[in-house]
């Protein structure tokens, strides 16, 4: 093969390598009860009506509605990641064990952080939302910063 | 209302109460890409073939391919779906959103961590483990770790997510 055939090739195969996006994955809807649904679909009503025009009379009229739809969405994607990951995973009693021990902590962890950011001032978030955008200096000393999410950030 | 028929009433709600109607968390299938559908419908092909039992051994290891990509494949998805909806269902902002994948990413690490030092464990060793822990009634319950973070001084105490 030439090198112009091989890189044409390398091209194609690049190219069909590459993660095709969906328009964002989704809950089935006839995964939820009767009544769940009822909820979602009165959420659902309500952002078509209030759609750019939230206001905090309307949040606050409607407050049960949402609060319970969004409950309903956060335990059936815990429950969800809870039941399919470890099966996915193909993991043994004792490494469910240990995913479910690591899940808790992570998410009473978060949420304690979250009850933290609650207090802090505007100001300082938006200072350390800012700090966080800067473009990470080169750490001379390790040569490199830290990473996240495979991300180099500096905080 | 007569007392028999509150008597009725509350045995009602009670059943009720005790076996709520739960249906299974799907994933849309329709929110699957193309290429993804085509792999999950060719697994599900090979699956239907041999229902309802499983296919055998040698089935699975000659499309072992399909078998991992399609798990990849669903893990990923999964995933994605955890880390996009839950704190947006909290109504984070983008600051809380970051902490929210701060925090997944390091109990995602710590998991692949104490997998690994699972998996390089002897087999008695792990099996010791697992019959303590079942002993003790630990397989079923979790619980939250304390925390030892450093403390750097006492004004300046070092916490994941700084209290100001």
């Amino acid at each position: 093969m030439k090198p112009s055939q091989l890189t044409k090739r390398i091209e194609e195969l690049s190219e069909k390598l590459k993660p095709v996006p969906s328009e964002g994955i989704r809950i089935d809807f006839n995964s939820f009860t009767e009544p769940e649904q009822l909820v979602l679909l009165k959420n659902s009503e309500l952002n078509d009506k209030y759609r750019y025009r939230w206001t905090r009379e309307a949040v606050l009229e409607n407050k049960d509605l949402i609060l319970k739809g969004n409950h309903i969405i956060i335990s059936r994607v815990v429950e969800l990641f809870l039941f399919a990951m470890p099966r996915a995973l193909m993991l043994d009693e004792v490494e469910q064990r240990f995913f479910k021990f690591n899940f808790t902590n992570f998410l009473e962890s978060w949420i304690e952080c979250q009850k933290n950011l609650r207090k802090w001032s505007k100001k300082d978030r938006e200072d350390f939302l800012r700090a966080m955008k800067v473009k990470p200096k080169a750490d001379k000393k390790h040569k490199r910063g830290v990473e996240f999410d495979g991300e180099e950030n500096n905080n | 209302m007569k007392a028999w028929q509150l008597k009725r009433r509350v045995n009602s709600l009670s059943k009720q109460l005790a076996d709520p109607i739960k249906t299974e968390t799907k994933i849309d299938f329709n929110s699957l890409s193309e290429p993804e559908k085509q792999l999950f419908d060719r697994v599900q092909e090979i699956v239907d073939k041999y229902a309802p039992a499983s296919p055998p051994q040698d089935v699975i290891d000659k499309n072992a391919d399909l078998w991992n990509k399609s798990l990849e494949i669903f893990c990923r998805r999964t995933t994605e779906l955890f880390v996009d909806v839950v704190p947006a269902s909290f109504c984070c902002d983008e600051l809380g959103k970051w902490y929210f994948k701060l925090y997944f990413y390091n109990f995602w690490l710590d998991w692949m961590e104490s997998m690994k030092e699972l998996r390089e464990m002897p087999k008695e060793k792990h099996e010791a483990l697992l019959l303590e822990r079942g002993e003790m009634g630990l397989l079923d319950v979790v619980f939250r770790v304390p925390r030892s973070l450093p403390e750097t001084s006492k004004e300046n105490k070092t916490t994941r997510c700084h209290e100001q």
